[in-house]
């Protein structure tokens, strides 16, 4: 009978505890459709990794020869070597302006069983005597493209037309970037090819040689250990860089995004649950409340106080298995085609949803886990009355002056129904505590994600517009001495202004700290590539010193004016040391900056230039375009709007996905205002049905309600605001790393946004209110025995 | 007569703040078995606080309550409502019925718990409601609300029925027909009654009529010829 009573009893307030359901429900299903997700993607990563191999140690040279790899090889702790080549071409697209980049890779195309296996999705063997290529299946998708069809590229200033015998993928290119620097791989710019190392041999010329190695340790040796007798032995063939797997790119990316969307689905749910859990509590001690003659009644006829706790814990224990159960199955459900967003992404073989109940399981406890414990304090109180003390009516809260009332300027200009309200919110602290934190956390959730969505633009845009104002960049493929390449750009048609840059990969120590970095030598007096201080002033580059972006003087420990040890594969001479002399934010990248001059002085190498920066009238942008295009040495030319306008576009296609957080936030904060007012409604309907009587209209009436509403959410929104850039400062450290940095600024925009979502899910919540005040049967209400 | 409830120098205070509010002040009392008995007393005078101490609902602050033996005054929560569930059937002023169960789900919400129940459906059978089985509270009226409330008394099969003014909401009509069921159980299924009630008119059907006032029992009246309830007026 008490079962009934339960459902019943939830059926009389089923707009309550639906509003409760839903923000469960949601929780639930975030929870179980993100982890799902991850599992999938760590077991297809796995699974894939495992089936076609993955290296332990990654290096990169100038040039080296298959000799000397088999000596390398023989080195203690090294189980296998390989060497690749690898080459970045250009695609020739007739009709399409932005540059469009094959990495060749090559394969093993006789050995039994290579360190990585390339899998061949679909398509021909590769011919080690004819030019045939494997492509990424990303690549041919975006540019439409079938197997058999032919792709002029230019190798080595010369056009190739190479055949496309299959769509193939290995594990060290599921995400395909072209340099660590860019912030999302496009397929439509760059994809990688596989070809055999004979094939590569003969389209590169012999001069070319292998420049990439690949190695396995054996059991028991660290890559530390490895490293520290490589190293040395790499230097001479001119190492550019040594690393271990975790920091390989698409490796590195692909873990880093599994980790925070990991870190999100664990804690982004407890959140709603914990949200959900407070609407329960306040349900339910409302419904012990109103039902104090009732338990008393039960105590009478014999219930024990265990068996009405039990009932009691009925209610939000069927509200938490039912939202549990609807959220895990609509996650489970929606774990597919989030899956296969990420599969768009990472095109990993194998990687689909699939069916596991595991998750289902752990979300249904974590949700009544949830439920029972806002039960248990919800109901724990009322389990202590003596049953005559249960059958007697609890004392009327009491109506006492409160502190607000001191503030008499404030006090004075409130009209009566705004002073019912401000002593309401003294008067039922615990509710208004909640609601203080809901709606708390329901602004912080709409503005995290309005500065997510706004800092992506901020991050791009800055580098894009205010760090680099030039029109072209135009990487050369190897140094050039700078001032001749200079006056020879100065020389085009319709060019204003050219500065070079020297981009030298280096190894930066400081103490027993050290790092991987490319140091950037920018040119004196320069002004289309601005070092911005913390506070958005230039900074100008001394003689002998260095710059470290923040990220970069974190991981090295270095603040200013501390000493650093400088080593580059492209250094003549020794290591150098330099002093610190400034440090500046930067979002994107972990880079060093030099004076261009000194730079060259510290490499010994003379005066070089890796890449220029031009400003040129606009009508001549597409003909320096083209003439680089078919240049012997084909240098890559970017064209900084173009960047820009791709990235728009990229956020504009997939921008929304981020909306969907503040969405749950909206309609969790609509559920927290609408629960409430519910219990504050039925708590004081005869107070409410009074005013009415008195002469007041519902939406005066209304006043007594929402007035407090709107004072909570004030203060709410002020302490939103220090609690988001808390959020943002947490959510910064989990999800930074080597290749971007989330900046922790206050950002007016997310806040706004933020205040527009509370205002409406309020308004909402209280237009519904209305609506119920407008039914109230007077006659009714007052008739009732309290 | 076999007494089956005794206490001795019941005391019951209440502490509010400050001050403290002596509800009961060295009450002795004795129930018989299959007495009906009236407690009578103005507001305030602590009948109530008897009543529920005498049902196990509240505790004496000092005095011994026994129950054929049992201390009532020393048992834990748990004791006590095991002697509730087994041996109390409590009617209040207002019914108390759970709004939404129906006529029989009250009564059945009761007979669950009993160690051996009547059937819900005959019970209701007897006080008149076969029909109404089946209507929730706010469908009926008071008269038979109260009636419901009886039948969910003597449904578990207690011993005895403490009921706090049974008749105190009802016209009448409907207060005579309710005690008329109390005098049935009592006479015919030999259930001893205790009735509070400030409504002196009832003392008439009692066998035993108990004064109060100002918490002390004042004094005690035997009624050799009890009225039945149809002869008794107010």
């Amino acid at each position: 009978m008490l079962w009934r009573k339960m459902v019943r009893d939830i059926l009389e307030n089923k707009a309550a505890y639906l509003a409760c359901l839903v923000v469960i429900t949601i929780g639930l299903m975030v929870y179980t459709s993100l982890n799902l997700t991850t599992a999938n993607l760590w077991q297809a990563k796995e699974s894939f990794y495992a089936e076609y191999g993955f290296p332990d140690g990654f290096a990169t040279v100038r040039g080296i020869t298959e000799a000397e790899i088999r000596r390398l090889a023989a080195l203690p702790g090294i189980a296998r070597m390989e060497g690749r080549m690898v080459q970045d071409v250009r695609v020739i697209f007739p009709g399409r302006e932005e540059n469009t980049f094959l990495r060749l890779v090559t394969v093993e195309t006789g050995q039994e069983k290579p360190i990585v296996t390339v899998k061949l999705l679909d398509g021909l063997p590769l011919d080690p005597h004819l030019p045939g290529i494997w492509v990424d299946p990303q690549f041919l998708a975006a540019h439409d493209l079938e197997i058999g069809e032919e792709l002029p590229v230019i190798i080595g200033g010369r056009k190739v037309v190479l055949n496309v015998r299959g769509q193939a993928q290995s594990p060290e290119f599921i995400y395909q970037m072209r340099t660590a620097q860019d912030l999302f791989p496009d397929p439509k710019s760059f994809g990688i090819a596989y070809l055999p190392l004979p094939v590569m041999r003969n389209l590169a010329g012999e001069e070319a040689q292998v420049n990439r190695l690949v190695f396995q340790l054996k059991p028991g040796y660290s890559y530390q250990n490895v490293e520290s007798w490589l190293r040395p032995r790499l230097e001479r063939f001119g190492l550019l860089a040594l690393y271990p797997a975790k920091d390989q790119v698409s490796n590195f990316i692909l873990t880093q995004e599994l980790s925070s969307v990991e870190v999100t689905a664990n804690t982004m749910p407890l959140l709603f649950l914990a949200v959900g859990a407070a609407i329960l509590y306040i349900l339910l001690k409302r419904i012990i409340e109103q039902q104090r003659g009732q338990i008393g009644t039960l105590r009478s006829f014999g219930y024990s106080s265990r068996e009405i706790q039990a009932h009691y814990l009925s209610y939000p224990v069927i509200i938490g298995l039912a939202g549990g159960l609807l959220g895990s199955l609509s996650g489970l459900w929606l774990s597919f085609p989030l899956t296969g967003m990420y599969q768009e992404f990472f095109h990993l073989p194998g990687l689909q949803g699939r069916i596991t109940f595991d998750y289902v399981l752990l979300g249904l406890l974590l949700s009544t886990g949830f439920a029972l414990l806002a039960g248990y304090f919800g109901s724990r109180q009322a389990m202590l009355l003596l049953p005559a003390e249960a059958m007697r009516p609890s004392a009327p809260p009491s109506g006492r002056r409160i502190y607000l009332e001191r503030w008499r300027w404030f006090w004075q200009n409130l009209t009566v129904q705004g002073k019912m309200s401000t002593r309401n919110l003294f008067r039922y602290k615990q509710r208004s505590f909640f609601t203080f934190v809901g709606i708390t956390f329901c602004f912080s959730m709409i503005a995290v994600t309005g500065y997510f969505n706004n800092i992506i633009s901020v991050m791009i845009v800055d580098q894009m517009t205010k760090v680099q104002t030039h029109d072209l960049k135009i990487t050369f493929n190897s140094p050039l001495p700078a001032t001749k390449a200079r006056r020879e750009l100065l020389d085009l048609p319709g060019i204003k202004r050219v500065e070079m840059l020297l981009e030298a990969p280096a190894t930066l120590k400081h103490g027993w700290r050290e790092r991987e970095t490319v140091v950037i030598g920018l040119g004196r007096g320069g002004e289309l590539f601005n070092l911005l201080g913390k506070d958005g002033r230039r900074v100008l580059l001394p003689e002998g010193g260095i710059v470290l972006s923040s990220q970069l003087a974190e991981a090295l420990g270095a603040r200013e004016g501390a000493i650093i040890t400088f080593d580059s594969g492209l250094a003549r001479g020794d290591p150098v040391t330099l002093p610190v002399h400034d440090i500046i934010p930067q979002y994107m990248g972990i880079n060093a900056y030099m004076d261009r001059e000194a730079l060259s002085r510290v490499l010994g190498q003379g005066e070089l230039a890796t890449s220029a920066l031009l400003v040129a009238e606009e009508k001549a942008l597409p003909l320096i375009t083209d003439k680089y295009r078919e240049a012997a040495q084909s240098p890559l030319v970017e064209n900084r709007h173009q960047l820009l306008a791709n990235f728009t576009e990229m956020m504009e296609t997939y921008g929304f996905t981020i909306w969907i957080m503040a969405v749950f936030a909206f309609i969790t904060g609509f559920a927290v205002i609408y629960s409430f007012s519910i219990v504050a409604l039925a708590e004081r309907k005869r107070e409410l049905a009074s005013l009415r009587v008195l002469g007041m209209t519902p939406a005066e009436v209304l006043q007594v309600l929402t007035f407090e509403q709107w004072l909570l959410s004030l203060a709410a929104m002020l302490v939103g605001i220090p609690f988001t850039l808390q959020l943002i400062r947490s959510l910064a450290r989990v999800m930074g790393s080597d290749l971007f940095t989330l900046p922790v600024i206050f950002e007016p925009n997310s806040f706004l946004i933020a205040f527009a979502g509370t205002v409406c899910f309020m308004l909402l919540a209280q237009g519904t209110l209305l609506r119920q005040i407008r039914g109230f049967s007077l006659v009714e209400v007052l008739k009732e025995r309290d | 007569m076999e007494v089956i409830l005794e206490g001795r120098k019941l005391s019951k205070w209440y502490q509010l703040g400050e001050v403290r509010v002596q509800a009961l002040r060295g009450v002795d009392i004795q129930i018989c078995r299959g007495e009906f008995v009236v407690v009578l007393g103005p507001s305030g005078s602590g009948k109530s606080t008897l009543l529920n101490i005498m049902g196990g609902m509240d505790k004496v602050s000092a005095g011994e309550l026994f129950y054929r033996q049992r201390p009532l005054h020393a048992m834990d929560e748990k004791s006590l409502t095991r002697y509730r569930r087994e041996t109390v059937g409590f009617i209040f002023q207002f019914y108390n019925l759970m709004p939404n169960l129906t006529a029989w789900e009250n009564v059945q919400l009761a007979t669950e718990i009993a160690a051996r129940p009547l059937s819900a459906r005959e019970v209701l059978i007897e006080v008149g409601l076969g029909e109404r089985q089946e209507h929730f509270p706010a469908q009926l009226s008071g008269g038979e609300q109260q009636r419901v409330a009886v039948a969910r008394a003597v449904a578990k099969n207690p011993e005895f029925l403490l009921c706090d003014e049974p008749t105190g909401a009802l016209d009448f009509e409907t207060g005579i027909q309710v005690l008329k069921l109390l005098r049935k159980f009592n006479r015919e299924q030999e259930r001893t009654v205790v009735l509070i009630t400030h409504n002196a008119g009832i003392a008439d059907m009692a066998d035993r009529v108990l004064y109060m006032r100002d918490g002390r029992l004042d004094r005690i009246r035997r009624n050799e010829n009890p009225l039945p309830p149809e002869e008794v007026s107010w």
